[in-house]
């Protein structure tokens, strides 16, 4: 259902959107444009819906309140003070988008069950209180407004083609701001928080503003869609605002397909045209039908219409170039790529592992000292307590500047906790310095900004940015600012996104990640290089010291080599380095020193190789009785 | 005063019919992890299959009757027809029954609703006691003793019979349940089945008071979740608690204060809710591993 979010749909919605501007041509009848124009009205707000849903991963199922605000602020201003229809426009699609953010505000703190029925919940309050007597004064109460009319020149904007074009153009704009949005960083960032909220909150990323920002976005698309139903309409009465609406608008999102934006348009499109189709009928039978159409794809078909249409549109392609001779097929290189075809291929890692494994042969312990200096991270005593559980207790460890300090144990020994206490994540008793600071005061992003990075067990890449982006994502020094400014592509903006790029793009050569893998998309990755990528957006943040959460989990043996050559690049890059690993093999490769942890207590501690051949370590690893 | 209690008195019978609906949605949410949006509608189309059978000639009760063997064969159609097939994720499960309340409404209207809204013969005796100035009617007092003998029915299931020991244990830890050999299938059929039957007699107390057409439900839906987020979404007990608070408050502001602020107060209250105890007042917090 929360499909993938794409990435490349510039081309198409510029296509529909001329199709539609073309549309006239070929459409005559006057009852067929009609529909068109509520189906693209409909898409200004969808289109928003899209970013809330696809691309930020929330839920609103209440998003024609914010219809009802722009028409309802925009015709009463006009009504009441008699302003012109620009400024009264702006007025409403302002007024929409600050209720959003602090309507959003409030409903990002639920979790996503709660901002369902919370959204569902409004759009119900919302009629309640339009058509009720306190806000009549402003509103008109149950009888209703009607609306002003407007024009340009002397062309009337409320029928006809002047409407249409005026539809037509909201609809352009809405595409436009939540295309752009979706190419900037609070743009990506949004989608980090989408696939992990943790995950996101560690790279730096705030991840209540980001969420509140795709609410204010998908509000003000929604108000300027209700200040078009106003011009529409012609007469505003509070039914056609109601909870039944929202619910539409959420289902039109979901058949055109999720993470497209065109998939809201063909959305509306389809519900309207079917709808209309069957008006001769009655009302409710187009409803019954419509009803049963949505439950037929969310049940079959739930990729949604955008899918369908990308997927025949791919096969004609293949199947042209196919039919034509080899010259056009260099052409037809140019054409529509599906992700999964094409150049992107994974090559087999044999060939630098290969290589890996031999540089890999001499013991760490034989390489040059360390730099001076006290211990980089001081764990002093700490302890985790789940209710009865103790995670950790009295734990104490030294990471020395320089070092590949491995933590290992047995399952459930507490490392995953103990990193999690590191970043930030876990509240402890006890205390951890780094560098002698205090870190009990910091946040999580904090501790990002003081220089610690961390990697997950599960890479929690997005999937449908490429993984040139996925690292950028963690390559940006904060995530402030505004983001209107970075919108309009103000300088600072640019500037900061380009000091991201060089970031990336330097962590991604010294982990040796193939170039030509760079725009692969993250979901296409394999394990081994999705943890590598991990690795390398925890590096774009040039941290001093980096926390590895199990980095060669479910890798092959060519894929551990590839890891460990990793983390030899990042250790001569001068970073401490704090690894969870499993293979003893590995451990003896790469970490200088090694704790090891039992049911939350240190078992023991030194270099690799003390702590590999203390006999309580092997019996806890491999069981008493072992004979020497 | 007699009239704040009077309002009071019938706002614990009506919260309690809301605590019900707030009981069927918690107690789906348990079984099949997915909270339903379409519990209400389903009440309200089970209710109208009644009326289309009592105008067809049936007396009241025969009509209610038929109409409850009916819904427990249309709620466990429901799970396995539009639930079941395919069943992915959680978010997609949950727009299944958003469209399934479009749906039910849509069908009500095409099949039944020519005429509406109708006025729904009550199975309750009217009219009602005085105690002083405080007015109690009688249909209050019934649906509070119904409402309460299917609460002691429930308890006693879960605590003695074997099926419902395995509702808990779904309930809890739905993946050992499996692998311990309870058929949750199985379990998710009987639950859909109780839903059905439960969201029937909801609508047949609740249609004589508020007639009967196809937005009947939506308030109450709301209110439902309302009250099961007070009670705490993950306690069954609660969600009574929840729904007497709601009912209470809902019937004392549409009293003294209007019509219109009854939801907005139900919304007002979930949000207070949510931000001073997240977790309702009995639920349990949610702890996932990282």
């Amino acid at each position: 259902m929360l499909t993938r979010a794409r990435d490349n749909v510039g081309v198409p919605a510029l296509i529909l959107l001329v199709l539609l501007a073309i549309a006239p041509l070929f459409v005559r009848d006057i009852a067929s444009q009609g529909i068109l124009v509520i189906a693209m009205i409909y898409a200004i707000g969808a289109v928003g819906l899209d970013l809330l849903i696809g691309y930020s991963g929330q839920f609103s199922f209440g998003q024609f309140v914010y219809f009802a605000i722009g028409a309802y602020v925009m015709t009463s201003i006009r009504v009441h003070a008699q302003w012109p229809w620009v400024p009264a426009m702006v007025a409403g699609v302002l007024a929409s988008g600050l209720v959003a953010t602090i309507i959003g505000g409030i409903f990002v703190r639920l979790k996503f069950f709660g901002a369902a029925v919370g959204t569902f919940f409004l759009g119900a309050v919302a009629v309640d209180l339009l058509s009720g007597q306190r806000l009549a004064e402003w509103t008109g109460g149950s009888n209703g407004l009607p609306v002003p009319s407007a024009s340009i020149g002397s062309q009337s904007l409320m029928s006809g083609d002047g409407l249409y074009y005026a539809s037509l153009v909201a609809l352009a704009m809405s595409v436009g701001i939540c295309l752009r949005y979706t190419h900037v960083r609070a743009g990506k960032a949004a989608r980090v928080v989408k696939e992990n909220e943790i995950v996101a909150a560690v790279l730096g990323i705030r991840v209540f503003r980001e969420k509140v920002r795709a609410q204010a976005i998908a509000g003000v698309t929604a108000g300027l869609g209700g200040c078009l139903l106003a011009l529409d309409i012609g007469y505003l009465s509070p039914e056609t605002f109601g909870v039944s609406q929202s619910i539409e608008l959420f289902a039109m999102v979901a058949v055109g397909g999720t993470g497209s934006l065109v998939g809201a348009i063909l959305g509306s499109i389809f519900f309207f045209s079917m709808v209309n189709g069957l008006a001769e009928t009655s009302a409710s039978a187009s409803q019954l039908l419509f009803s049963i159409v949505l439950l037929l794809v969310v049940v079959l078909f739930n990729r949604g219409l955008y899918d369908l249409m990308e997927q025949s549109v791919l096969q004609a392609w293949r199947g042209l170039s196919r039919l034509l001779p080899p010259a056009a097929m260099r052409l037809a290189q140019w054409g529509p790529r599906h992700r999964n075809t094409g150049s992107t291929e994974a090559p087999a890692p044999t060939s630098s592992a290969a290589a890996a494994t031999d540089t890999l042969v001499e013991p760490a312990n034989d390489r040059a000292l360390p730099p001076a200096g006290g211990p980089l991270l001081c764990v002093d005593r700490i302890g985790v307590d789940f209710g009865g559980v103790k995670a950790l207790e009295d734990v104490c460890i030294d990471v020395r500047r320089g070092d590949v300090h491995a933590i290992i144990g047995p399952n459930g020994a507490g490392k995953t906790t103990l990193l999690n206490c590191i970043s930030g994540i876990q509240p402890i008793t006890g205390r951890i310095t780094l560098d002698g600071t205090d870190l009990s005061k910091n946040s999580v992003s904090e501790r990002r900004a003081l220089g610690i990075s961390r990697t997950f067990q599960h890479p929690s890449l997005v999937a449908d940015l490429d993984v040139l982006h996925n690292v950028e994502v963690g390559a940006y020094e904060t995530h402030n600012g505004s983001v209107t400014l970075e919108l309009l592509g103000g300088p600072t903006p640019r500037r900061r996104d380009r000091t991201a790029r060089g970031r990336a793009i330097a962590a991604l050569e010294l982990l040796d990640f193939p170039r030509q893998r760079w725009n692969a998309p993250a979901g296409d990755l394999t394990m081994g290089e999705q943890k590598h990528v991990d690795i390398a957006r925890a590096m774009a943040n040039q941290p001093k010291l980096l926390l590895l959460d199990e980095p060669t989990s479910g890798l092959g043996v060519e894929e551990m080599a590839a890891v460990a050559q990793a983390i030899q690049a990042v250790r001569d890059a001068g970073v401490t380095v704090l690894v969870i690993a499993h293979h003893v093999g590995f451990i003896r490769q790469i970490a200088d020193r090694c704790t090891v942890l039992d049911f939350g207590r240190v078992l023991a501690a030194g270099t690799t190789g003390d702590v590999l051949s203390n006999d309580r370590v092997v019996e806890v690893f491999v069981g008493a009785g072992v004979q020497a | 005063m007699g009239l704040a209690i009077s309002v009071i008195v019938s706002g614990i019978a009506f919260g309690l019919l809301i605590g019900m609906l707030a009981f069927i949605l918690v107690f789906l949410y348990k079984t099949t992890g997915v909270a339903n949006f379409a519990v209400g509608n389903i009440g309200m189309f089970e209710t109208f299959v009644v009326y289309k059978l009592y105008t067809s000639g049936f007396g009241i009760w025969q009509a209610a009757g038929i109409g409850m063997l009916c819904s427990a064969v249309f709620g466990v159609l429901i799970y396995q027809v539009v639930l079941r097939p395919f069943s992915g994720n959680q978010a997609n499960t949950l727009v299944r029954t958003v469209a399934l309340f479009l749906l039910l409404a849509a069908m009500a209207d095409v099949f039944f609703g020519e005429h509406q809204p109708y006025s729904f013969p009550s199975l309750l005796p009217k009219g009602g006691a005085t105690i002083g100035d405080v007015l109690i009617q009688w249909s209050d007092l019934i649906t509070v003793a119904i409402v309460v003998t299917i609460v002691a029915g429930f308890l006693a299931m879960f605590r003695y019979t074997k099926t419902g020991l395995q509702f808990l244990a779904v309930a809890q830890r739905p993946q050992i349940a499996q692998l311990l050999g309870v058929r949750v299938p199985r379990l998710s059929a009987i639950a859909y089945l109780l839903a059905g039957c439960l969201a029937l007699l909801i609508g047949l107390l609740l249609a004589p008071k508020q007639l009967l057409f196809s937005q009947v439900m939506d308030p109450i839906l709301l209110y439902a979740f309302a009250a099961a987020v007070v009670g705490g979404f993950t306690s069954l007990g609660g969600t009574f608690v929840g729904g007497i608070i709601i009912g209470v408050v809902v019937d004392l502001v549409s009293t003294y204060w209007g019509g219109d602020l009854t939801l907005a107060s139900a919304l007002g209250i979930m949000l207070l809710t949510l931000a001073v105890r997240p977790n309702g007042l009995f639920g349990a917090a949610q702890v996932a591993r990282l």
